[in-house]
Parts: C-alpha cells; sequence; structure tokens
C-alpha cells in the first residue's frame, strides 16, 4: 500500500456511517438497498459512502442476478498498520533533496574558503561539518593522532575539540593512539 | 401565507443546522457537510422570497410568484451539473446536486400544498 493509498484509506475510515457499513459488510455481502435498511440511511447515502469505500479499496462488488452485491476487501484490513507506517515515503526524495539543501547552506555558512569560520553551537549542524571534514581522511587508511591533527587544523585551529566530537559521532574510531575513518 | 413561508424556511434552516451538528458530533462529517448544502439552498429561497417583497410591492401572491419562478431558474445550472457530473461518473458531485434538487423539489411542493389549502 503507498503512501498516498493508506492516506486515502485512513481518511476513508474516519467516519462512523462508512466504519457502521464496513461492520455490516464483515458479516456477509450485502447490496445498497439492505444496508440502506440495516443503518436507517437513504440508499443515495449510502451509495455514496461506498464509492468512498470502493475508491480507498475497502470494498469490491460484483454482480448477483438483479443486485450489485458489495463485500468487505478482507487482505486491506489484513495489513498490519506498523507496515504501513514503515513503506518507503512517496515524499523520500523530496525529503533527501531538503536535507540536502539544507546540509549545503549550513556548510556554505560555515566554510569561508575551505576554512571552518567557527564550530557550530548546534549539535545538528556540527555534525554536517564534522562530515565535511572527516571526507579529508581516506576510508581504511590508519592515521597517527598528529597528521589526524594537521588535517583537522587546515580546517580549524581547534583542532583538539574537533578531533574529540568526530570520535564521539563516531565519524573516527580510535584504538592505542591510532586515527581511522569508520 | 407570508408568515407561513418565512416560518417554514426559518424551521428548515433550524433543523438542518442542528442535523449538521448531531451528524459531526457523532463522526459522520460527509453527511454533516449534506445538511449544510440542504440548509443553503433553503436559505438561498428565503433570501430570493424576502428580495421578492420589493419587487411585488407588497402583494403577497406576486411575492409568490416571484419565488416560483426562482425557483424554476436558479435550480437550471444544477441540473446542468448534475447531468455533467452523471456522464463523466463523478458520483460524489451527482450525488451533491441531487441533494439541492431535492430540497428544491420539497419547497415547490410545499408552495403547491399551501397554495392548494389556501
Amino acid at each position: 500500500m503507498t503512501e498516498t493509498e493508506a492516506i486515502k484509506l485512513f481518511k476513508c475510515l474516519a467516519d462512523k456511517s462508512r466504519l457502521q457499513i464496513l461492520k455490516s459488510l464483515s458479516l456477509e455481502d450485502m447490496y445498497v438497498e439492505r444496508l440502506a435498511e440495516r443503518l436507517g440511511l437513504t440508499p443515495a447515502t449510502i451509495s455514496f459512502h461506498l464509492k468512498k469505500l470502493a475508491d480507498a479499496g475497502a470494498v469490491t462488488s460484483y454482480r448477483n442476478q438483479y443486485y450489485v452485491m458489495y463485500s468487505l476487501k478482507k487482505e486491506v484490513f489484513l495489513a498490519r498498520i506498523l507496515d504501513i507506517i514503515q513503506e518507503e515515503s512517496d515524499e523520500a526524495a523530496i525529503q533527501a533533496r531538503r536535507d540536502e539543501e539544507y546540509r549545503q547552506k549550513v556548510i556554505d555558512s560555515f566554510f569561508e574558503y575551505g576554512k571552518l569560520r567557527a564550530i557550530p553551537a548546534q549539535r545538528k549542524k556540527e555534525r554536517i561539518i564534522l562530515e565535511e571534514i572527516a571526507k579529508a581522511f581516506e576510508p581504511g587508511r590508519i592515521y597517527t593522532e598528529r597528521e589526524v591533527n594537521i588535517i583537522i587544523a587546515d580546517f580549524h585551529d581547534d583542532f583538539c575539540t574537533i578531533r574529540r566530537d568526530m570520535i564521539a559521532e563516531k565519524l573516527m574510531d580510535r584504538e592505542n593512539g591510532k586515527y581511522w575513518r569508520t | 401565507m407570508k408568515n407561513q413561508i418565512n416560518d417554514y424556511f426559518e424551521e428548515r434552516i433550524a433543523a438542518c443546522q442542528a442535523a449538521a451538528a448531531a451528524l459531526n458530533a457523532d463522526n459522520r462529517a460527509d453527511e454533516a457537510v449534506f445538511e449544510k448544502i440542504r440548509m443553503n439552498v433553503y436559505d438561498i429561497f428565503r433570501t430570493v422570497y424576502a428580495a421578492g417583497e420589493k419587487v411585488s410591492g407588497g402583494d403577497g401572491s406576486k411575492q409568490l410568484d416571484f419565488l416560483r419562478r426562482r425557483l424554476e431558474e436558479i435550480p437550471a445550472n444544477w441540473r446542468n451539473a448534475l447531468e455533467a457530473a452523471r456522464s463523466h461518473g463523478n458520483s460524489e458531485k451527482a450525488h451533491i446536486e441531487q441533494l439541492k434538487l431535492d430540497v428544491v423539489a420539497e419547497i415547490q411542493q410545499k408552495i403547491a400544498d399551501w397554495s392548494e389549502h389556501k
């Protein structure tokens, strides 16, 4: 179920009359007039709700002699809400683009000619800055602390803080005075 | 009869308002919207009837004729919209247009009943 389909279904279910229709259809397949009589609504109102339910994929219809019978699409209701939530968002690409734009904005405002103007106070912004500095380290290569300090010093004088924060943010790891990019 | 007509519109509008509030409270938002649509139609013709007073110069039967004519003219667009919605398979829009026309038919029937029993 896509995000758009899920929204349509949830919106459709947020109505007492439609829930009552679904409850009736969970007992047995029914036609419009039968549902109208059962729920005390006009056939026109029942048809209106059934159309919405059909559009949301909650019910289906079939012809039986003179009647159009409606039935519950049980497979839709067997889906777990957690599975629906965990579906990849239709908005994922847009969100990724927004994230990238934000990231670039932070980099542009904190770096000037390749030098870090200040260490951001906000953790989210600092993380972006540290990720940018981490690119100066080759993956898989082992560095001494002195090498690490020299590389970071190219960006900012306070290489001690940045080095420690890179370890804390798990962008680099260290053991016995040796450092490497994670 | 003037008072009877005004009272009828007032009563129908109040009933629709109460029904819409009750339906909303009962989590039946779409049906509450239907009641508001019905209420708007009553309100349109209440206004038309009031406007007819000026046009008719206080003559009750002319005022009623004015309302009768508007009850034919105004819903013409709604009938067209209903046909268009049906031909395009837009059942939601068709349902709404039908609701409005049903209210018009009810008002026309009410006027016919009053005229008959006058």
